[in-house]
């Protein structure tokens, strides 16, 4: 679950925040998310290891992004963790060897939960669109679904839902197939 | 659970179906669906008391709608019962056929369990873009949320997301402001 935890917070109120649990700052708002369920982790794994292996190492598929894991960006004031995040290359050519990025992501992925769907949708989304974020992916291993979206005029455009089984090429990364099948734990539906 | 329980079925084979489950055909297949559980009935019977006086009856709002719960729609070929249909008197000046109704809505509500997600999102939203439905709202009691989808170029853009306690003014009801913790049983996330 997602508690909000402290209004009014700043960056020092984040670092305090004990290491097992998330923490992010939206609206000088704190909120913390406990560390990922297996099936959650599950999907952010494969899904990120297939997406670096072809994207950022250019093996079967053309490189050229950073897709990395689990990383702190601070945009602004607003300080976020999402899944997955990417940049493409000509925008970040070197990653930093600070702890954070204040550079926004071309692409994010959140996998979502019931406990955290509230949060990802209703505050994270619309600072994406605010920092021009392009492309956003929602996860959900629950019901197996896969949704994209695009931003348009710091709008967010609905460009498909996907689930199951399907063979995927969506953007940013339709140069390539993926199969969603192969991201949840129990296999797809029958 | 929505369920496939036939593949190559015909509005025969809907006709069929028991009377204690909601079918659907989409596409040739045959889903069908239970009665909606509690979350899901509080959330649908809510919503109907709240837009119908303003916006059907004219009480307290500026009327010019049809408000309807869980009418069948026939568009193409397909067969589809959402939980709410809104249809403005303007483009719809008689009252639908609410059990075969071959006028697309001009607004649909579809409030979601764990079962329909995927339907609702993959299957349907295609659906209603081709059918020129104008608004959308997928309301998910287990998360607290309200997305609004309205079509424009025969793709979704997202008007906004909700949830908790928010109070919002939401399109095409943005007459009226809604209070989205009447809308859940267990108490609003904050």
């Amino acid at each position: 679950m997602t508690d909000l935890v402290l209004r009014c917070a700043t960056y020092e109120d984040l670092l305090k925040v004990p290491d097992h649990l998330v923490a992010e700052l939206i609206d000088g708002e704190l909120y913390t998310s406990p560390r990922l369920a297996p099936r959650h982790s599950n999907v952010m794994t494969l899904l990120g290891s297939d997406l670096n292996v072809r994207f950022q190492r250019g093996r079967g598929g053309p490189g050229g992004w950073w897709i990395l894991d689990m990383l702190q960006l601070r945009l602004a004031a607003e300080s976020l963790v999402p899944d997955i995040v990417g940049w493409r290359r000509e925008r970040l050519p070197n990653l930093p060897d600070t702890a954070t990025i204040d550079v926004a992501p071309d692409w994010v992925c959140e996998v979502q939960s019931p406990s955290t769907a509230l949060f990802d949708r209703v505050k994270k989304l619309p600072v994406y669109a605010g920092q021009g974020v392009q492309h956003v992916w929602l996860v959900d291993p629950a019901v197996r679904t896969l949704e994209v979206l695009r931003l348009e005029n710091r709008r967010w455009i609905l460009l498909g839902n996907y689930s199951d089984d399907d063979i995927v090429r969506a953007e940013p990364f339709e140069a390539v197939q993926i199969e969603l099948g192969a991201l949840w734990i129990d296999g797809p539906a029958s | 659970m929505t369920e496939l329980a036939l593949r190559h079925a015909t509005y025969e084979d809907l006709l069929k179906v028991p009377d204690n489950l909601v079918a659907e055909l989409i596409d040739g297949e045959l889903y069908t669906s239970p009665r909606p559980g509690r979350d899901h009935a509080r959330t649908s019977s809510v919503l109907g008391a709240r837009l119908t006086p303003p916006f059907d009856i004219g009480d307290g709002g500026p009327g010019g709608w049809w408000i309807i719960d869980e009418p069948e729609l026939h568009l193409g070929r397909h067969a589809l019962v959402p939980d709410l249909g809104g249809w403005r008197r303007e483009r719809t000046p008689e009252y639908p056929n609410t059990s075969g109704c071959e006028v697309p809505p001009d607004w649909v509500c579809e409030v979601q369990s764990p079962g329909t997600a995927r339907i609702d999102r993959v299957k349907k939203l295609p659906i209603y873009a081709e059918h020129a439905v104008q608004h959308i709202w997928l309301i998910d009691p287990a998360t607290q949320t309200l997305e609004v989808l309205r079509l424009e170029e025969g793709r979704w853009v997202i008007a906004g997301n909700y949830g908790g306690d928010d109070v919002v003014r939401a399109e095409p009801f943005e007459a009226i402001e809604l209070a989205l913790s009447a809308l859940w049983i267990e108490p609003a996330a904050k």
